[in-house]
């Protein structure tokens, strides 16, 4: 079974709230790093519908939002293009290059780990503009 | 704010293979804090360590079996 890696950001205080934190172009490279090791990625509800929201490009214009530098390029690429499980009892359907993941997560959670094949599940948590969540990893 | 219940649901179940915390030099004075609620303690053991001229830390660990 591939590797279920978790990454946050966190505050030497504990505090893992996204606002609480300022990702640099340094953060987002190790970022880039890990997403690229990654062969799909693992989010709850919460930080999908966060991450989709920040980093999913624009379907009509494809254009850069005003406040993404182009430092963030590369993650916003990266996370665009990597395939995505989803763990969510509500959502009827995901499609940013997404699946969803419902039901037990003992056996829901390495079914998704196989699924992918050669690679790693990793769970991201990360929002815009940190880092966090779980990935598959190669 | 990103989510705090997978991560706990996946530790909980011992699911997770390695943690990374890519801790910042910030006190937020806050919380939510991470896996607020595990039930039982987990032991960690050290295998990476990478430094941010930043002076953010990440550190990478395995679940001690």
């Amino acid at each position: 079974m591939r590797p279920l890696r978790y990454s946050i950001n966190v505050t030497l205080d504990g505090c893992c709230d996204h606002r609480a934190i300022s990702a640099d172009e340094d953060l987002h490279r190790h970022a880039v790093e890990n997403l690229e090791q990654a062969d799909a990625l693992l989010f709850g509800r919460v930080t999908y519908e966060m991450m989709e929201a920040a980093w999913r490009p624009p379907s009509q214009t494809g254009a850069r939002p005003d406040w993404m530098e182009p430092w963030m390029e590369p993650f916003a690429r990266t996370i665009d293009a990597a395939k995505k499980y989803v763990v969510s009892s509500t959502l009827d359907r995901v499609d940013w290059n997404a699946e969803l993941v419902r039901g037990d997560l003992e056996k829901a959670v390495p079914a998704a780990q196989a699924g992918v094949g050669q690679g790693t599940v990793r769970g991201w948590r990360e929002a815009p503009p940190c880092v966090g969540g779980a990935e598959i990893d190669r | 704010m990103a989510g705090v219940k997978l991560p706990l649901a996946l530790a909980e179940l011992r699911l997770i293979d390695e943690y990374e915390f890519v801790v910042q030099p910030r006190l937020a004075g806050h919380g939510p804090t991470l896996f607020a609620g595990l039930s039982k303690h987990l032991d960690l053991k050290l295998v990476s360590r990478l430094e941010f001229g930043s002076g953010a830390v990440a550190m990478r660990y395995e679940p001690r079996r």
